[in-house]
């Protein structure tokens, strides 16, 4: 009895090596492969719209707007004459109290809103004059973090961020991959097969951002990314956002509230106020607004 | 169009499974189309019917045309046959010689005339003409009397044409009605389908959202309509097929006399179910490509 028992455990140990033994080729291996796949080059398409004012790109800039209004039927002006330029690889914050035009920015940037007047051009591709069957091409191009996380409910959360890999036509292996390594990114690994409505908004926070993040985009635009995290999970978030502003050499635009964050992670910020860009700091910090 | 195809197993699934996850809206659109196809299917029956009867009955409507006794060599009788043949709206002129004729005779009236066989015949030679139109029918006996060597035309006489009249209309009618019927089809199922989708026009903008290309959306939308028209048709496909062949049988084929005879099951009753299979999934096609255009419209 007893001997069976101690060569059990023998053979259980074995096994337990090998696995792990197993795991850690396994790892080497995906870290080669992702080396080779280059997102960047093999399924961008390119849509830029050349027309006469491209020439006026100034090279080096991700995201441009020169003279952007935009105004809602309902005589609202979310945004007044906004010019900003943000750099490729740069981290932007954008803060300002409700009703400044954050939201409205952020629907200009991702081609939902036209602006009434001036030109939106983000990685080369004159926004507001997309038509509509091309917007979803060019959104490609930039991955959105939602407020309200737009999360596809019938779908669960594996199958929602390999769908934003899907629509750009990748290989299932490639994409089984990607997700995977996304989810452990975003830590939710284990939620994979849970259906968004059954997850907490924290996590469903986290999910969007791993579907935004799946297609290494050029442009990541945030929307209040930490607005329903703990100050735990937002440090995580923040820092996962660096780390992709840092070696993917993403350009990120961040809204938020956070002032705690802003003053934390010091950051480009721009601040607005009543569709006004009332101040476009270089070393960060929040506004105290009076 | 090498892409399309490529993912072509991923939107069949994806269209299954939405129909799986969505079972209450799936069959709720499957039992509109069903209901609709129901009606249709009535219709189709009865009207494929009646195109039936009117075609017995106009193809016993000839005009039986004896010619004179002396009329007897075959250049008279191929004479008197093109002539027949030249008239306005004649359709088919057959010849029936006299030993036909009293077959027929004997068919009609009995046995006891069998003794005229051969020598004795005292039947002519006659023609039987087909006319294009029922309408015509009046004229055309007319003038076949004005034709040398014929003794006498006939033909069923008013109650027979009047016959005619109504069924023509009610064929007509019927024709107008069916199209009006599978508009109405179309309307009420697109509807439904569009009501399904509404429920999903948020999901649609998401999709636009993380970058799928509008037909990458509609295709799984269009494939799960075709397969909601699919599930639709096949109670009604059933319905047809065994309840036809049922009133096939009870009736033996015929409502009160022969002209009146039913199609046969076999190949007509596959044939509508056919057009109802079919048209479910045109009709589901159409009506989920509709919704989702309309949808995709809602965002940018």
């Amino acid at each position: 009895m007893y001997i069976k028992e101690v060569i059990s455990k023998e053979i259980k140990g074995e096994l337990i090596v090998q696995k792990r033994r197993r795991e850690k080729r396994k790892e080497k291996k995906e870290g080669e492969y992702e080396k080779n796949v280059n997102f960047k080059d093999k399924n961008r398409v390119k849509i830029g719209i050349k027309c006469d004012i491209m020439n006026k790109v100034r090279s080096g800039d991700m995201i441009q707007l020169e003279n952007v209004s935009k105004s809602y039927k309902n005589g609202v002006h979310a945004l007044r004459d906004v010019t900003l330029y943000i750099e490729e690889g740069e981290f932007v914050y954008i803060i300002g109290p409700t009703g400044s035009g954050k939201s409205t920015l952020i629907k200009v940037l991702d081609g939902e809103e036209i602006p009434d007047q001036g030109n939106v051009i983000v990685a080369e591709t004159n926004v507001g004059k997309l038509k509509h069957k091309k917007v979803p091409i060019y959104r490609r191009n930039i991955g959105v973090v939602f407020q309200d996380f737009r999360l596809l409910p019938t779908l669960t959360i594996f199958e929602n961020i390999a769908f934003a890999l899907e629509v750009i036509g990748l290989d299932k292996v490639t994409i089984r991959r990607r997700v995977r390594e996304v989810l452990e990114l975003v830590s939710l690994s284990d939620k994979a097969k849970s259906f968004p409505n059954e997850l907490s908004g924290g996590q469903q926070q986290r999910a969007t951002i791993g579907r935004a993040i799946a297609n290494r985009p050029k442009v990541l635009i945030a929307d209040e990314p930490t607005g329903n995290l703990d100050p735990e999970m937002s440090t995580e978030i923040m820092e996962l956002l660096e780390k992709i502003n840092e070696e993917e050499n993403t350009t990120i635009v961040m809204v938020t509230h956070d002032s705690t964050l802003v003053n934390k992670y010091k950051k480009r910020t721009i601040a607005l106020e009543e569709g006004y860009v009332v101040a476009d700091i270089q070393k960060g910090g929040y506004l105290a607004h009076d | 169009m090498i892409r399309f195809f490529r993912s072509f197993p991923r939107h069949l699934k994806s269209a299954l499974l939405s129909i799986v996850r969505q079972l209450a809206m799936s069959l709720s659109s499957a039992s509109a189309v069903m209901v609709t196809l129901m009606l249709f299917a009535g219709f189709l029956l009865i009207a494929g019917n009646i195109d039936q009867f009117t075609r017995n009955i106009e193809d016993d409507f000839r005009i039986h045309v004896i010619l004179k006794e002396e009329v007897v060599d075959d250049v008279d009788i191929q004479n008197v046959q093109d002539q027949l043949a030249a008239l306005d709206n004649v359709h088919k002129v057959t010849f029936s010689p006299k030993e036909e004729e009293l077959e027929m005779f004997i068919f009609e009236r009995g046995k006891e005339f069998e003794i005229y066989r051969g020598e004795n015949n005292p039947l002519h030679h006659a023609f039987f003409v087909s006319v294009k139109n029922a309408d015509f029918i009046e004229t055309v006996t007319q003038n076949i009397l004005k034709v040398d060597g014929i003794k006498d035309a006939v033909y069923g006489g008013d109650s027979v044409s009047k016959m005619i009249d109504i069924l023509n209309t009610i064929r007509s009618g019927g024709g107008i009605f069916l199209i009006l019927l599978s508009l109405l089809a179309l309307f009420l199922i697109s509807n439904t389908i569009k009501m399904t989708i509404h429920a999903r026009r948020r999901e649609i903008s998401i999709m636009r959202n993380v970058g799928a290309t509008n037909i990458f959306i509609k295709t799984p939308f269009m494939i799960e309509g075709m397969i909601i028209g699919i599930m639709g048709s096949i109670i009604p496909c059933l319905l047809t097929f065994f309840g036809y062949r049922y009133l096939f049988n009870i009736t033996g084929g015929k409502l009160v006399t022969n002209l009146l005879s039913l199609r046969p099951a076999v190949p007509f009753a596959i044939q509508v179910c056919l057009i109802l299979l079919g048209s479910g999934m045109i009709v589901g096609l159409l009506g989920s490509f509709y919704a989702v255009t309309k949808y995709l419209k809602w965002k940018r």
